[in-house]
Formats: structure tokens, sequence, C-alpha cells
């Protein structure tokens, strides 16, 4: 079990060599450097600035210089944020996005996992078509839409809950409702399609007619195999959660990955937007890995049906 | 085959959702229209301004007004061009793009189709927002540079979709009967496996259009997509962001026709794959990983 986790694992050093590599041309090709902006600096201090963080080296000796640091684990330094290394703001930003991350999936599986089950178990009724509006009302809301919607109800107008930076677990309640919504939604309606193809197994007809009761059956036999593809989207959903972390970070000023990612754009802060998107990457490729792992840990005949 | 297709719309026009969706996207985008051939739909221009600064709806100004007394409801109309031609052109790149990728992939099989879907494969699973941001650095945040970036993120799915119909349909009896014939495979591609694709093509396209709209408002809205003077429902809701506490109605109105429009081409889109093949309904996720 541990050797295929490991060559996964190790598979993924090439994909993020090349992202590191490919965000890197992207954003040195660009022209305009970080210290060429704003405040018009004198142009020896300038000089001195690109010399001082090799900007001043054509870009195939900035290209060996990058990769040779991330080899030693150094993201280096952000060009905005002074005396401040991109591993220090990354230390500091990944366990809040985490934070934020992690409870929005928590609320995303709790609300939406029951909604799609609830969908496909009144299959064409009333309460299917309630719980399918409610999630496409779900995808179909932006998440500043969503955000500006709560800040404004729970913050501004009832004065319930806190907006802003991250400080209380009062401070997590509205992000990370915000965050959950489009996740919740997909979730719900991959439950929907996964319960209503187990619905009709046979295995199900034989539980029932050996006298099991309904909600036996379903708690026991069909909930319980329909969280097998709910398991295995954990890759999407990652992503799904860091591209809603870009605008829950902006609107409520956490001080995030997703929002030092968006402040180093527009920045140009080159080190920080290369430490970020890979940080992003590894994420990815290790739900990925989980994902596969997952995938014969939960049912074994995936791996045959893999093979055919 | 024309038979077939009216069966489905006779099914689409029974799905309540699917056409107050389509009544909604038409009725927007003749507004948008009217407002394209310059035709005068509000007593104020756009960019005119007035003398009644950040004010609530009212009768003379049903959305209110911004900071600067533009009437918020002509900004609203104007934006629509914007937002609703993304979309349609994101769309319509992802269908050239797309199906011309998934047809060389699809048509030619083993290995040239393997290695082609693979680098699909990866590219997909990196978020949508991420890749538009990073490629947004390089080609600006104009107009022109939100397209493009649009179109190299949404063009994968339809790519899938387009192989995973030609692998299929290619070993029926009517491609071997087509080049029995003596056809060549470009006609093949066009005529015949191209046409039978093309439902769910058309079903995944629906779906790239608010995907579109939402990805261009959001950008804009984080200060990474357009910009004032562009005037789309992105930089509509990104201008009253900032006036939430005391404008609230600034912000309210772009967002509304956002999620209207969002919703009405998901409610579409549903609706169309139900009319087309209601056996979808139940396995659409089956096929998820595409191999």
């Amino acid at each position: 079990m541990i050797f295929p986790i490991l060559k996964r694992l190790f598979m993924a050093v090439p994909v993020l060599l090349i992202v590191a590599s490919l965000t890197f041309l992207l954003v040195r090709i660009v022209p305009g450097g970080p210290f060429d902006s704003e405040k018009s600096l004198p142009p020896e201090i300038v000089a001195n600035l690109n010399a001082k963080y090799h900007l001043d080296k054509p870009v195939h000796e900035q290209y060996v210089l990058y990769i040779g640091r991330l080899c030693r684990g150094d993201l280096g330094v952000s060009y905005k944020y002074v005396n401040r290394t991109v591993n220090d703001i990354l230390f500091d930003a990944f366990p809040v996005s985490c934070q934020l991350g992690f409870v929005a999936l928590v609320l995303a599986v709790a609300f939406g996992v029951p909604l799609g089950a609830i969908a496909a178990l009144g299959r064409g009724g009333r309460q299917d078509f309630l719980a399918m509006f409610v999630s496409t009302l779900g995808v179909s809301v932006p998440g500043f839409v969503i955000g500006a919607g709560l800040i404004y109800i729970f913050a501004i107008q009832l004065k319930l809950l806190p907006v802003g930076l991250w400080e209380s677990p009062w401070h997590v309640i509205l992000p990370a409702v915000t965050l959950a919504f489009s996740p919740g939604a997909y979730l719900a309606r991959l439950t929907r399609a996964s319960v209503l193809e187990i619905v009709e197994k046979d295995w199900v007809r034989t539980a029932r007619s050996k006298g099991l009761s309904y909600q036996a059956t379903v708690l026991r036999h069909i909930l319980r195999n329909s969280l097998i593809p709910v398991v295995t989207v954990l890759g999407p959903l990652t992503a799904i959660v860091i591209t809603g972390s870009f605008v829950v970070e902006y609107i409520y000023a956490i001080p995030g990955m997703g929002r030092f990612f968006i402040t180093a754009v527009m920045n140009r802060d080159y080190d920080l937007i290369l430490g970020t998107t890979l940080v992003f990457a590894l994420l990815l490729v290790i739900a990925n890995t989980f994902v596969d792992v997952a995938y014969q840990l939960l049912d074994p005949r995936m791996r045959m049906n893999a093979e055919d | 085959m024309s038979e077939k297709r009216n069966s489905a719309l006779q099914r689409l026009s029974k799905i309540p959702t699917a056409m107050v969706g389509l009544f909604i996207i038409l009725s927007i985008c003749v507004v948008a229209l009217l407002s394209a051939l310059g035709i005068e739909l509000t007593p104020f221009a756009y960019d005119q301004t007035t003398t009644s600064y950040l004010a609530g709806p009212s009768f003379e100004h049903p959305m209110g007004t911004d900071e600067l007394g533009r009437d918020l409801l002509a900004r609203v109309i104007y934006g629509a061009r914007l937002s609703i031609s993304i979309g349609l052109t994101t769309a319509l790149t992802a269908f050239l793009i797309g199906s011309v990728y998934g047809a060389i992939a699809g048509f030619a099989g083993s290995k040239i189709d393997g290695l082609m879907m693979r680098g699909v494969d990866i590219a997909y699973s990196l978020p949508d927002l991420l890749v538009m941001i990073l490629v947004g650095v390089l080609l600006g945040r104009g107009t022109t540079g939100i397209l493009i970036a649009l179109g190299l993120v949404s063009w994968m799915g339809t790519a899938r979709l387009v192989r995973a119909q030609f692998l299929q349909l290619k070993n029926e009896e009517f491609i071997e009967a087509a080049y029995a014939q003596g056809q060549s495979s470009l006609n093949v591609i066009l005529k015949h496996l191209l046409p039978n694709a093309l439902g769910p093509i058309i079903v995944a396209l629906t779906f790239t259009v608010p995907s579109a709209i939402l990805s261009e408002s959001t950008l804009s809205f984080i200060g990474l997509g357009l910009s004032p003077p562009a005037c789309s429902w992105g930089t509509l809701a990104s201008d009253g962001w900032r006036s939430l506490r005391a404008h609230p109605h600034l912000i309210f109105f772009p967002s509304l026709f956002i999620f209207l429009t969002v919703l009405s081409f998901n409610f579409l889109g549903d609706g169309l794959r139900d009319a087309l093949d209601p056996r979808t309904r139940l396995d659409k996720f089956k096929g998820g990983s595409g191999h």
C-alpha cells in the first residue's frame, strides 16, 4: 500500500517542476518589474535593487538560480513585504487558508450530501425539484455576491458577526459559509446522481426483500456506497475551494494564501506569485494522489474496472 | 434526425425552469442587442452624469445612481453588452478549439489520443481562475486579454466530450457505411461524426456561457479583470462593493443580473441535457474521468 503512494508522490515532482518553470517564464517575460511602478525611484536605487535580487541577470541565469534555490526549499523573498521571505509569509498564511478551507468543506459535505440524497430518494417529485433548485441556485450565485449579501445582512444590518481579518472563531463563520456554497452544490448533484444509480442495483432490492427497513437500507446500503464517488472528487473539490478562497479571502480581508496570491499578482511580487502557485499545485497533487489511493481502498473492483 | 430533434425540443418546452431560463436569456440578449444598435432604452446615457449622486432607487432612476450621478439602469444595460458577449464569445472559442482538438484525438485514437488527452487531464485539474490570473499577468487586463484567458481555460471540457463521442460513434455501422461509399475521412468527420455529436456539445456550451460570465465578473471584482472605463456587470459590482455599507443598491442590481443570467443558462443547460437524452440524468457522472 505504501509503495504506490510513494510512487505517485514521486511522479508529482516533474509536474511541480513544470508548473514552476511555466509560471517563472510567464511572470518574467512580462514587461515591467516590481520596482518600476508607483513612486519613481532614482535609477541608481532601482539598479541596486535589481542587482540585489538578481533581476539584472539574463532570464536563463535567473531561472537556474531560482530552481537551485527551490531545490533547497527556499522560495525567495517578497519584494513588497520588506524583510519577509516567501517561506515566512506562506508559513503564516497556509494554516489560515487550511482552516477556512477545511471548515467550508465540512459544511459543504454536511449540507450537500443530504441534499443530494433527499433529491434522489424522492426522484421526479417535489423534493427532488426543490433540492435541485437549491443546488442550481448554489452554483449560480457568484461567491462575491454571497459574501456581500452575508456581510450586509449579518454584519451591517443585524450586527451579529464580525467581518474582516482572522481573529476569533466568530470570524470563521461568514467566510466559511460563503466558501461552502459552490462545493456544497457540486456535492449535492454528485450525490444525487450516485444515489440514483445505486437505488437500481440488485443488492438494494435484495436488502429490501430480506426484510430490512427502508431507513436501514438507505443508511447502510445506499448512502454508504454512494459516498464512494463523493470521496473520489476531492481533486475537483480542492480546486473549487482554492478558486473560492481567492474571492472569499479578498472580501473578508483574511490573511490567507488566496489574498497573498492576488496582491502578489497586483504588485508583480515574482517570488510570492511563484511560491503561492507552487503550494496550490502541491495541494492539488496531494488531493489527487489521495483520491487514487482512496479509490482502491474503498472499492477493490475499481482496479479491475480501470484496466478494461 | 430532424424528427429526433423535434421531439427533443418538444420535451424541452415541457420543462418549466428551462423555458423561464430561455425567456430571461432572450430578453437580456434583446436588450443588449438594442443597446448595441444605439437605440436609447433609458432617458439617460450610461456615462451621462446628473446631479443626484448616490441616490437610491426612485421613479426617475429605477436602480439609483452612482457616485458620479450616473443612472445605474443605463449602466447595467450597457454592461449587459460586454458580459453577454464575453459569455458567447467564450462559448464559440470553446466550440472551435475544443471540437477540433477533440475530433483529432477521438478520430486518431490510440497513442495520439492518449498523449493529447494526458495534456488535457493535467490542464483540466488546475483551477480555472488560477490559470486565468496567471495568464492575465502576461496578457494585461483588457477585454482581449480576458477573452484569450477565458478561451484558454474553457475548451477542455468540450474537447473531452467531442473525443468521447467520436470514440463511441466511429465504430457504428453508419460510419462504416459512409466509408464503404468511398467518402473521405474529412467528409465523415464533418458530415457524420460531428452532427451526431452535436447534442452533448450544445449542452456543454450552454454551461460554458454562464461559467465565463461568472469568471469574468469574479476576476473584475477582485481587481484582476476589467477595470473602468470598461463597463461589465463585474466592474459595476466591484464599484458597488466599495460602498456596500452606505449604498447597497450599487452592488445589488449588477449582482442580480449576473445571478439571473447565470441561473437561466444553468436551467436551460439542465433542461437541454434532459431533453436530448433522458438517460444522462442517471449516468452523467459515470464516465467522469474520461478514460
